[in-house]
Formats: structure tokens, sequence, C-alpha cells
């Protein structure tokens, strides 16, 4: 199975625009840029994909190993841009995938031009001088709700409970709805977003970047956004009205004005 | 199809009031908690019973964001799957998180969310249910908790599977020098041990997997379905063999041409309920059958031989028989005629001629004892009756009788002969002729073998254990081998030869031969240079009262 297909690759606008690589976070899909990615498809070459185990993806590719640190997400990225042989990437990552995207940018530098964060955190435990917002318990509570809740589980435990696991009686409806994720994989990504702590790689970060921070965020306090802000050389911080962590879906005019925005200051068409 | 209202019963009328007083309660005090938010999550409005699940009243939960009301992850969670959800899809369903009271304990709770639109497709509000989830989520709980616990006996189930088929493997695969090869039921290899790899000189990997035919040769196979009686079908050959029961003979060659007989046998596995493959099992005999014709072949030759000494041996008997006859008249002639030269019956004898007539006469009477010898072997060796004539002899009168006889062969020589005898007969049941053998052959052997200046010694005893012969000489003796082997036929010690002492090597073994047929036995005692000493013991004979 060819990169694209693995990951659910889909392509639009024109093709020889300036590429533009959306990734989505922990949660849902590509589908999470649906109010967003289209606006660029008229001058950019948009392309969105799903991480491995969520969306569309092949799940079976799942490598726990590789998928414990966001370095192995990092790598999938550089692999899609160097399969599809993009240059001059402007690479937009939601939540995690703003990391992701970090750690690819430094991974292959050559290929990427510009980095959006929407919504990002380097770390979401707090530590010594640092608030991530969290304690680790939260973190475990978030793993035990993962485990108990019913779109994790019940969508494989209905078929156990009634003894007949070839009949996944509620996967259906669930499976056909969005943020479906094999429940395993779920908790697996979650761990490995929620216990990483990338600050150190934000200095090497060598792309001018745009910080997108909401007001009110549950998972990404304001003064995260900051601290992403100022520890990446060339960042710039736009504080949005929008509330809560998904800018991309709650205001996405808002959203894309603040990226054109970004892009345009930087010399983009 | 709906349930039919009988036409006579008008509908149930209730004031419009009462029910708009109804429905306030119904919100209010429904079993289940009703909020509603903004698009992004603030609460505007909130039912008492929710209120009273919170601790809190409508004043304090208004205006409160979605989240406040959750703990840290079920705040994740609102962020990354509720919110999204809501926002993209319109509504959620059964999200499960817990909400925090207001004294700090927790509420499992399920929330269904639903995205309220005005008429120009704005998002409005969000309309949540919030069920109580207590008893569902102990449930819930119960049931993974079964599962895991079920997943971890299956698991550890699998392990020891895994373990024991992992050692049954290797038992299989140490056994290199037998072949075993296990096939489903559709004859696939499915096993192909170490024993069957060397034996064979197919490698596992090449066979595992493919059909079993084949391997074993298919020449070889049709010729052990047609000694089997089946038709050429692998089916059918399998279960001849199966049947068949015990090993069979085939004669396979391996991998690398090389032909081998090896002895295979075939059974069925299976399980509790049906047949779920074959085994055949097996050595390598070409060696075994290798060194078993060897063996064979050397038997043949061997008896072979056997047979062609025992003809040899019939036939020296025969020779030395008729020859001994054929000798002894002419020997008695001479000693006849010799007798009447020596006591001058045909004339006076110069003393040269007397001398020469002397040593004739002697060597006549070696060569008589000598036939007699033969004659005794012959008769005693061969399975006819032995013609004895039994009398009861005194053993100490034949002694007195053939010490003249042994004082004539001694008289050359500086020898001295003692006979000792007691006074008393000493009566054995015997053949006189035979019994005079004994005494002649084993004094004639002590003379020959005692070197001059020695002496020679014979004594007659009765004791307890019968009638006793004992010939003594201080002669050459002969080594412990030996002794043991002079009693046989032909066979002359070592000294006898290195001293060239004159003889045939049968005396010993006649007088050997006679004791037997007397009941007797004979004893020698004798170190090489010590001397020997023979004792001959005979039945005493007791006349009947």
């Amino acid at each position: 199975m060819s990169v694209t297909a693995r990951h659910g690759v889909s392509l639009s606008g024109p093709v020889d625009g300036q590429p533009m690589l959306f990734a989505h976070g922990f949660g849902c899909d590509q589908s999470m840029w649906r109010y967003v990615a289209p606006a660029f498809a008229d001058r950019y070459r948009v392309i969105t994909f799903d991480h491995i185990g969520s969306g569309g993806s092949d799940s079976s590719t799942y490598d726990p190993d590789k998928y414990s640190d966001l370095a192995g997400y990092a790598a999938d990225v550089v692999e899609i841009v160097r399969d599809l042989d993009l240059h001059d990437v402007v690479f937009v990552g939601h939540s995690v995938s703003s990391m992701i995207g970090a750690l690819a940018v430094i991974e292959d530098p050559e290929r990427f031009s510009r980095l959006v964060m929407v919504s990002p955190s380097p770390r979401y435990i707090d530590d010594v001088d640092y608030t991530g917002g969290f304690a680790r318990e939260d973190i475990d509570e978030l793993l035990e709700s993962l485990s108990s809740n019913f779109l994790g589980w019940s969508a494989t435990m209905a078929p156990v409970i009634v003894g007949n696991p070839d009949r996944p009686a509620l996967g259906d409806e669930l499976t056909a709805s969005f943020c479906r994720m094999d429940p395993d994989i779920a908790r697996r990504f979650a761990t490995t977003t929620f216990l990483s702590d990338n600050r150190e790689d934000l200095p090497q970060v060598g792309v001018p970047t745009l910080v997108l921070q909401c007001t009110r965020d549950a998972i990404a306090p304001t003064t995260v956004g900051r601290y992403v802000a100022d520890t990446i050389p060339d960042a710039t911080l736009v504080q949005l009205d929008a509330t809560g962590h998904c800018p991309n879906l709650s205001a996405p005019e808002e959203t894309i004005a603040a990226i054109e925005g970004f892009l345009r200051q930087r010399g983009a068409p | 199809m709906p349930p039919e209202r009988p036409d006579d019963t008008p509908p149930a009328v209730v004031p419009e009031k009462v029910l708009e007083e109804e429905l306030a309660l119904l919100y209010d005090e429904a079993p289940f908690g009703y909020l509603s938010t903004t698009p992004d999550g603030y609460i505007v409005r909130v039912n008492a019973t929710l209120c009273t699940w919170l601790g809190l009243g409508a004043d304090e939960v208004l205006g409160l964001h979605l989240t406040d009301l959750l703990t840290a992850g079920g705040r994740i969670y609102h962020e990354t799957h509720y919110a999204p959800m809501v926002q993209m899809q319109g509504f959620v369903r059964e999200i499960a998180v817990d909400i925090v009271r207001a004294d700090g304990s927790r509420l499992p709770v399920l929330l269904n969310a639903t995205l309220v639109r005005s008429p120009d497709g704005e998002p409005r509000l969000v309309r949540v249910a919030v069920f109580d989830a207590t008893q569902r989520r102990a449930y819930e709980r119960e049931l993974v908790r079964t599962r895991d616990k079920q997943q971890a006996e299956l698991r550890a189930q699998a392990a020891q599977v895994a373990s024991a088929t992992a050692t049954v493997s290797q038992i299989i695969d140490a056994a290199t020098s037998t072949l075993l090869v296990a096939t489903d039921a559709d004859m696939i290899v499915t096993h192909f041990n170490r024993g069957a790899e060397l034996m064979l000189g197919h490698a596992a990997q090449d066979v595992v997997g493919r059909p079993s035919a084949g391997i074993l040769g298919v020449g070889e196979t049709l010729r052990q379905a047609e000694d089997l009686g089946v038709s050429p079908d692998s089916a059918l050959i399998v279960a001849a063999l199966v049947h068949h029961g015990r090993p069979r003979d085939w004669h396979v060659t391996t991998a690398s041409g090389e032909s081998r007989t090896m002895s295979l046998s075939f059974t069925e596995i299976r399980d509790e309920h049906r047949l779920i493959g074959y085994l055949c099992a097996g050595e390598d005999i070409s060696v075994r059958l290798g060194l078993e014709a060897a063996q064979a072949a050397a038997l043949q030759r061997e008896l072979q031989s056997v047979a062609r000494l025992q003809e040899a041996d019939r036939m020296k008997d025969e020779v030395v028989s008729t020859i001994s006859h054929e000798l002894r008249t002419p020997i008695a002639s001479i000693q006849g005629y010799g007798e009447l030269l020596a006591d001058g019956d045909l004339g006076e004898l110069t003393p040269g001629q007397s001398g020469a007539v002397e040593k004739m006469l002697r060597n006549a009477a070696r060569l008589s004892a000598l036939v007699e010898d033969l004659l005794h072997l012959d008769r005693i060796g061969s399975a006819e009756e032995v013609p004895l004539h039994l009398a009861p002899h005194d053993l100490a009168a034949l002694v007195v009788e053939a010490r003249d006889s042994l004082a004539q062969l001694a008289r050359s020589r500086d020898l001295t002969l003692d006979v000792q005898v007691p006074e008393e007969h000493v009566l054995v049941l015997s053949d006189a002729q035979a019994l005079e053998r004994v005494v002649l052959n084993l004094g004639d052997n002590a003379i020959k073998f005692t070197p001059d200046g020695g002496s020679v010694t014979l004594t007659v005893a009765t004791t307890p254990a019968g009638c006793v012969l004992t010939v003594a000489d201080t002669g050459i003796g002969m080594s412990e081998e030996d002794r043991d082997r002079v009693r046989g036929r032909f066979y002359r010690s070592s000294e006898a030869y290195r001293l060239a002492v004159p003889g045939t090597g049968l005396g010993l073994s006649v007088v050997e031969a006679i004791v037997a047929v007397h009941g007797g036995t004979l004893d020698i005692a004798s170190t090489l240079g010590g001397g020997t000493a023979v004792t001959v013991v005979l039945p005493a004979y007791v006349p009947e009262a």
C-alpha cells in the first residue's frame, strides 16, 4: 500500500500551487479541516491526511513502538512530503499536530517554508516553572474516560457482550460517524500526546511560525501559546476571539483570516 | 400500525394552563438533567434535576461553561471529541464523562447533545440531555473486568498451549535418528522433523505447507500400493498403510540421489471428533540391513568351512582306522618273525645280528603300541557301541606286570623307575587290554619327558574316592596352557616340540577316553620344569555279596 493510501491523503487545488499540508490532532480526523482547508484551494495545493489509526488510515500498519513518540508521527509527515515530492510546504497542524509539524520541520528543513500551529502545547503536564494546565492524574483520568467511553469501547464491546464478535451491532453506526478510532490506538495516541514534552525542540524550529491561540482553551491555556511563540525563534502569536480548542471548527473565518494574514505578511501569494 | 382509539370515546381534554404547568414540571423534574448551551458551550438554561445532582442552584450554574462541570480528563475529551462532533455533525450520542458535584464527588453521566440552528442555518444553541450512568457505568466496568479477566485467562491458556507445543516440537526435532512427518487431513505437510531432514535430504522449509505426495518417491509409493492391493489413489494408499499397522520397508531415494531403506509406519492423528492428519514415523534401516546381510554371509561361510572340516575329520578317521587295521597284521608278522630270530629258532645269531633284531623288535613294539592307540581312539571316538570286555581286574597286579615293559623302555636311559603298590588287590571293573594301555601310555609319557638322571614313580592306592593310579615324574613339565590342551588328540606341548621328544600326541587322549568310559577321572598336575603327576581315579569294584 502506498504512503498516500495508507494515510487517506486527499489533494485539491492547483497542481503547481504552493503546498499546504493540514494535519489533524488527537480525537478526530482530517475532516477537522473541512471549513478551513477549502478556503486555500484556489491558490494552494491543499493536502489533508489522517494519522495512522485515525479516520480512513490503514490501522493495520499501526506500530505501537513507532507511535509511542511524536517523532513517529513526524516521520510519517516527512514520508508523505517526500513521497509527493513537495517543496516549500506550509504545514498547518492542529493541537498535537502543531508539535508533530515542528518535529517534521526540524527533521527535513529543506522541504518546509512555514509552520502554522493551531492551539499548540509542547507539554500538557505542569512542571517546575511551567504551566501545562494538567497534572499527571488528570491524564490518567482522560485515559480512564477514553476506556469507559461509549465511543471508545462500546463499538468493540457490544458484540462481545451479545456473544457474537463477528457481528458489530453498534459498530456500523459509530464507524460511520466522525472521530472514529480503534479504542486501543486512541488510548495509545492519547498517552503519547498528553505525556509528550517537546519544549526543547521549539528553539530548533527554523521556519517562520504562526501560533494561533484561542480564548478559554480547556486544553492549551493562553500562557502555553505565549510560551510556544516566545520559544520558537521566528514566531508570531495571534490571539483569537474564538473559544475552545478547535477554532478551525468553531471559528473557521477567523482562523482562515489569521493564516492568510500570516502568509501574506511573509510574502505569500 | 398505531393502536386505534374507539370512535365513540372523545379525546381526553386537559386545560391548556395545566398542560403548560405540566410541561414546566416535566422539564424541571424529569429523571434526566437538561441544559442548553451557546454553540461554544456556555450554559444558558438548566433544569432542577441537574442542579440537584450538581448540588448547585440554577443561578450558580448559569453562565458556566460545560467543561466547568467536568473532570480534567472529561474536559480534554470534550475538546477533542464532543465539541468537534457537535460542530461537524450537529449531535453527539452517549458521550461518557464524569461531572463533578459541588462537594467534589463525581457522577458518571452520558451526554446526548443536539445543535439547534436558527432558520438561516446559523448555530444558535446546543441542547444537552444528561443521563445518570452510575449503574450503567458499574455494569460496564464489571463487563470490562470480566472481559479482561477472560482475555488474561485465554492468554495464559494460549501461552500454555504455545509452551507445550514448543516443547513437543523440540522433542520431535531432537529425534535426529527418527523420521517424523506429519500432515493435515488433506495430506499437506505440517511438520518435518530434523530426523526426516537428515534421512530424506529435504529441508523442512521446502516441504512444510506442500502436499506430502512424492516425498517418498512416486514409484515406490505405487509399488507399496500394489503390494497392499489398493488402487494408486493417495487417499486409498494412506488408508491402507494406516490399516496395515505394522512398519513396512520403503526403498527411498534421497534428495541427493542415494538409495536408502526405511522402516516406516503410518498412523492417523485425531482430535476428539475427527481425523486431523497423518503421521509417518520410521527409521533408516539401510545400515542395519547391510550389517545383517554381512553377518548372514559370514555365518554361511563359517558353516561351509565347518562342514568341510567335519568331512576332512571324518575322512581322516576313516584313513586312520583303515591304515591301523591294515598295519596290525604286518606288524604282528614282523614281531613274530623277529621273536623267532631273537630266540635263535632260525639259527644262532651273531651278537651284531642279535642287537639289530632287538632294535627291530623294540621299534616294532612301539609301532604296535601306536596302532593300538589309534584303534582305541577309533573305537571310543566312533558312535558305535564300544566293545569293552569288562571284568574285575587287579590294578596293582597290572601295574607290576607293566613294570617290565616300561623297564625295557627305560633301560637305555639313566632313569629310576619306582613302582609302589599295596599288598591287597585293587579291583577295578575294567577291560584288561584298555586298562593296560592306560598304565603303559602314562608310563611311556613319563619316561619320554623325563631327562636322564630323573625318576618315574607309579603308585597304586585305594582311597574313599576310588582306586587311584598316580604316575609322577621329575621331567620337563608343561605350562598351564599346555596342560589344558594335551588332553586333545595329536596335541603336543611346546616343550615336547622344543626338545624334539618323539611322539604322536595321541597317548594321553587315549588314556582320557579309556578312563572316561570306565567312569573315572583324570587329573594332571604340572609346572614347567617341575615335573608332571597324572592321577587317574577309577571306581572301585565291589563284589556282590
